[in-house]
């Protein structure tokens, strides 16, 4: 498998948030095997455990969020049309007539439904609607759908990946399961001898609403260091005035205010010394990242935060340059290994 | 239940300052309970022992909140008119022109300053007249920090309606006594812990330390739910009468989807009107009992409520009951 | 699949924006085959089968002539220009509503033969203004994502004037899979239904009592009709138009705002705005459903635009009729047509071919 069909693999599972069980079998028969361990905690956070055959070993924190944003059946409408609430995030410019999978006691397919341009009136043609005045055409019935997707059944973009140019790669939910691959494949290519600390890999739940699932997980692995690995945005033309760094400029480390600095110094050396390419990125405040709760957790865990940076997020098609995901790859690798951050901040 | 509701709204309990309705509570649940106290927050924590030898008993968290929304003096004009500042979500355009009351008893009247548009009411645009003929009169009366809400009533409407307020959440903690009462003789196997939260309408935070403080294995919270059957109302498929509203969703959390459909399969077997809840906009002590250290599962039973935080909020207590019945019957499962 | 499904998705995935209809008629002259008596291609692209009348009411020296027509041409986008980072600047081709381009995949067909897949980037919704979620990003304002990153690497796989069109499979879904999605179902439903007269009057042959002209057209989507082209050359005495009919048939909307419904059947229009339509040869259409048992509808809106016009009003007039299928969401990556409706507009062109009593 290369890192690219990881990528696709994990990104195209179903995980809207409150729903990652859901992806429970299929993520152990697919990362499992790098791993000794599996547990799934009260609220759906998928921990996986790669030990070192260190004695005393510190223990490593790598999160990534499992969740992905997406919609939730809310209500029904004759001639078999959802009502829909958003969970996390919903990019609403993408939805009409897009293209969505509803998960409910069987798959069902559905189109975004929008008015012909000529038949509005003319104040409404430009006019973008709220999520919860969308509808979502089914093709079944609107007793056919009480029966088939319950309320809250969880609907989700359509999977479809494909690639452009220069190695970018275009589907849904890259964010964060893309950093959820690059994390495997970087921890999968150390050897057991090798790791500086035992591995604890958060795949972490409700990111997308509320930071919940680093906050609790955090808590139940108490881990000596972090690392925190989110997506970010990567420099588009509507962007010009905000300081995005162009994609492919490899991994974009966080020097955030509830960044620890000294990690993510030591994270900064460890790429130049391993050459890898990174991008410093400035946060004076919220990271918007699980990075917000697990540096708070507890006694306080130090935390660094590495991000993948990619086009239109939380849409059903972001953007990620495969060359930046190898790098964060490479970096993870490097970061479990790494004797001198153990020594630091091990215990 | 009728007569639980009328006296608990006849006390105030604003955020923080909740200890009139915690003192009440706690005399009628201390004979249906073991252990009963207040935490360093104020929350009110009620313990029944399960039937389950040590060891295998869960502890099981059942949470409402006691507070309400109001306001807090923040200075008195020199013509002794009060300036207030909202503790919780206040509805400007449903305060205006109503009674309020003091802690000490000091009665006044919430007005908008005259000319301004309904849309336009807020807390710079209102004061509380309570007839002083200037400042000096005002403050014998009433000094900066002390709060007021609007008067609590209570009134019958048809079948088991009720419209008064606040009914958010003092029909939760009324859930929370009827379940206590009927585990009273019969208790179940495992440690049932009530909680009556404070502070929750200025962002669940009663809830929160009382949670880390119990670490319970599971959790239910009980408060009021919009609605989507009242004219205008946004598109929500809940309704007053509907059955005890098993949330799904609300602004601030997503809840266990297997619980909810445990709850759900209980009340079916168990002949309880019950109905799905997903809500559009607000949170819940349920999101607070959820995030608590390493992760709680959790679910909650919500009384649907229409014209939440007005001074006249109507619901069934028939769905009340409902929830109370659910949640005795799964204890007992 | 049934093998009219198999037609409908093979012409919905077939690349053809205005003015680049290649592709479409490559497909419509393969599945066409020998099933016709000719098959020509005229000046401006509009191809046109001919298939000959017989019998006793077949006037051989000064045959009649009947026009069937659909549109082969979609919705589409052309690139205009190169930014320095890479993107391109693109302007749609056809009425396209922006308000379903964001996060759209795009397929361009290059000149030079090669296929560039794009993306219509969209601002993350972190970053969006409180305006930008309410209203729509108008098209100029839009770029394709190539992967390109920099102007020289962008003009390096397309040229100015290159043309792409959605990128999007096609795909039947809802109960019994009941319904059809997929991009270009206007017109290429009427294609598929022209297509299938073609085959059913090839393998049982009737006497028509006129020579009836196929003709599948360009350019419907600008606005400058390839039909009116192709009814100068065939000099119709009669015309019908099979068409893809944008329809809203939404819960909350109000009945004469529906235009028609899918599941109603094939829909008859009274009016649109390019033309009022021959009351006589709708009527036949109708009687003809009525007798064959054939689900129809009558179009309740009047605004939709059509090649019908350009048909009526070539050279001394054209007796014209407009026939349709109902489809949602016209013009977008995902439109939406019942099968069934589809199937009864083919059912009622080829009843009328064979019962034809005008």
């Amino acid at each position: 498998m290369t890192l690219n069909e990881l990528i696709v693999k994990l990104c195209g599972m179903m995980t809207v948030s409150g729903n990652e069980r859901h992806a429970t079998r299929e993520l152990e028969a697919l990362i499992g095997p790098t791993f000794d361990e599996m547990k799934v905690d009260a609220v759906g956070n998928h921990l996986f455990l790669k030990k070192s055959s260190r004695k005393n070993a510190p223990k490593i924190l790598i999160d990534c969020h499992l969740d992905e944003i997406g919609m939730m059946v809310s209500g029904y409408e004759d001639g078999g049309f959802l009502r829909v609430v958003n969970v996390g995030g919903v990019d609403t410019r993408i939805l009409p007539a897009g293209e969505v999978v509803i998960y409910g006691k069987e798959t069902l397919y559905g189109v975004v439904a929008t008015s012909p341009t000529y038949l509005l009136p003319p104040d409404d043609t430009e006019k973008l609607k709220k999520i919860t005045e969308l509808l979502i055409d089914t093709g079944y019935s609107k007793e056919e759908l009480q029966e088939l997707a319950p309320l809250g059944t969880p609907v989700g973009f359509k999977p479809v990946y494909g690639k452009l140019m220069n190695g970018r790669i275009y589907g849904k939910a890259f964010d964060d399961k893309a950093c959820g691959a690059c994390a495997v494949w970087g921890i999968d290519a150390v050897p057991r001898s090798e790791l500086a600390g035992d591995v604890y890999f958060l795949f972490s739940t409700f990111e997308e609403t509320g930071m919940l699932g680093g906050r609790t997980g955090g808590f139940g692995v108490r881990p000596d260091y972090a690392l925190c690995m989110d997506v970010t945005h990567a420099a588009i033309p509507d962007t010009p005035d905000l300081t995005l760094s162009p994609m492919g400029s490899g991994i974009s480390i966080t020097t955030g205010v509830i960044c620890n600095r000294r990690l993510t110094r030591m994270s900064m050396d460890l790429c130049r010394n391993g050459k890898i390419p990174f991008i410093p990125e400035a946060a004076t405040g919220s990271t918007g990242t699980n990075t917000n709760v697990l540096n708070n957790c507890a006694e306080g865990i130090p935390t660094t935060l590495w991000s993948l940076p990619i086009k239109s997020m939380h849409s059903a098609a972001e953007v990620l340059a495969l060359e930046d995901a190898k790098a964060l790859a490479a970096g993870v690798s490097a970061f479990i290994r790494s004797k001198e951050i153990a020594e630091v901040f091990g215990k | 239940m009728l007569n639980l509701m009328k006296t608990l709204v006849s006390v105030r309990s604003i955020s923080g300052f909740e200890k009139a309705v915690s003192d009440k509570l706690m005399m009628t649940m201390a004979p249906l309970c073991d252990k009963v106290y207040n935490d360093a927050l104020g929350s009110l924590i009620c313990v029944k022992n399960g039937t389950a030898p040590d060891g295998e008993r869960k502890k099981i968290m059942l949470v409402a909140h006691m507070d309400e929304i109001g306001f807090m003096v923040t200075m008195v004009e020199d013509n002794g008119f009060i300036r207030v500042q909202p503790i919780g979500g206040i509805n400007f355009t449903a305060a205006a022109y109503t009674a309020v009351t003091f802690g000490n008893g000091t009665r006044g009247i919430l007005i908008p300053e005259l000319g301004t548009a309904p849309n336009d009411i807020n807390a710079s645009k209102v004061y509380i007249d309570i007839g002083a003929k200037d400042k000096k009169e005002a403050e014998k009366k009433v000094k900066i920090g002390d709060q007021c809400a609007l008067d609590g009533q209570l009134i019958r409407l048809c079948g088991k309606k009720i419209a008064g307020r606040p009914l958010d959440d003092r029909i939760g903690c009324a859930v929370l006594v009827d379940i206590a009462e009927k585990l009273k003789d019969t208790p179940c196997k495992d440690d049932v812990y009530f909680v009556f939260s404070t502070q929750e309408e200025v962002g669940m935070r009663g809830a929160r330390t009382a949670a880390f403080g119990i670490m319970p294995d599971l959790g239910i919270a009980y408060d009021v739910t919009g609605t989507g059957d009242a004219l205008g109302a946004g598109p929500m498929v809940c309704s007053v009468g509907g059955g005890a509203a098993i949330k799904l969703k609300d602004s601030s959390l997503i809840c266990d989807r297997d619980f909810a459909d445990e709850l759900a399969q209980i009340a079916k077997a168990n002949d309880i009107k019950y109905q799905f809840e997903i809500l559009l906009a607000g949170g819940t002590d349920t999101a607070a009992m959820q995030m608590t250290g390493a992760g709680i599962k959790v679910a909650a039973l919500s009384i649907p409520t229409r014209y939440i935080h007005s001074g006249t909020e109507l619901l069934d207590l028939a769905d009340a009951e409902a929830c109370a019945d659910l949640t005795v019957a799964w204890l007992n499962k | 699949m049934t093998k009219g499904i198999e037609l409908i998705k093979r012409l919905s995935l077939a690349f053809g924006p205005s003015g680049w209809e290649d592709d479409v008629r490559a497909v419509i002259r393969e599945e066409i085959g020998k099933a016709a008596d000719s098959i020509t291609e005229d000046r401006v692209g509009n191809l046109i089968v001919r298939v000959k009348g017989r019998g006793l009411d077949y006037n051989a020296s000064k045959p009649a002539r009947m026009m069937i027509a659909a549109h082969m041409d979609e919705v589409g986008f052309m690139v205009k220009d190169v930014t320095d980072e890479g993107y391109l600047k693109f302007s749609p081709i056809g009425g396209m509503d922006p308000r379903v381009l964001c996060g759209r995949h795009v397929m361009i067909h290059t000149d030079k033969g090669t296929e560039v897949p794009a993306m219509i980037a969209t601002k993350a919704i972190h970053l969006q203004s409180a305006e930008d979620r309410a209203k729509a990003t108008p098209t100029k304002k839009m770029y394709f994502d190539i992967g390109a990153r920099t102007k020289e690497e962008g003009f390096k796989a397309v040229s100015v004037g290159d043309c792409g069109v959605f990128d999007s499979d096609f795909m039947t879904f809802g109960k019994d899979g009941a319904f059809l999605k997929g991009k270009a179902l206007d017109d290429r439903l009427g294609c598929a239904a022209l297509i299938e007269a073609i085959r059913d009057l090839h393998d049982s042959p009737c006497d028509l009592p006129f020579d009836v002209y196929f003709c599948f057209t360009c350019n419907e989507e600008i606005g400058i009709s390839g039909a009116g082209v192709a009814a100068f050359t065939v000099e119709p005495d009669m015309a019908l138009l099979v068409e893809a009919c944008a329809v809203n048939d939404l819960p909350g909307v109000p009945g004469a705002s529906r235009v028609a419904s899918l599941g109603g059947g094939c829909v008859l229009t009274l009016v649109d705005s390019t033309a009022l339509y021959d009351q006589s040869l709708t009527a036949f259409l109708r009687h003809t459903a009525e007798d064959q048992g054939v689900r129809y509808q009558i179009k309740q809106g009047t605004g939709d635009v059509t090649d019908g016009g350009f048909i009526q009003r070539s050279m001394a007039g054209v007796k014209t009729a407009l026939l349709s299928v109902p489809v949602r969401y016209t013009h977008s990556a995902a439109s939406v047509a019942r099968y069934a409706d589809y199937e009864s507009a083919r059912d009622l062109l080829i009843a009328a071919l064979r019962n034809w009593k005008a």
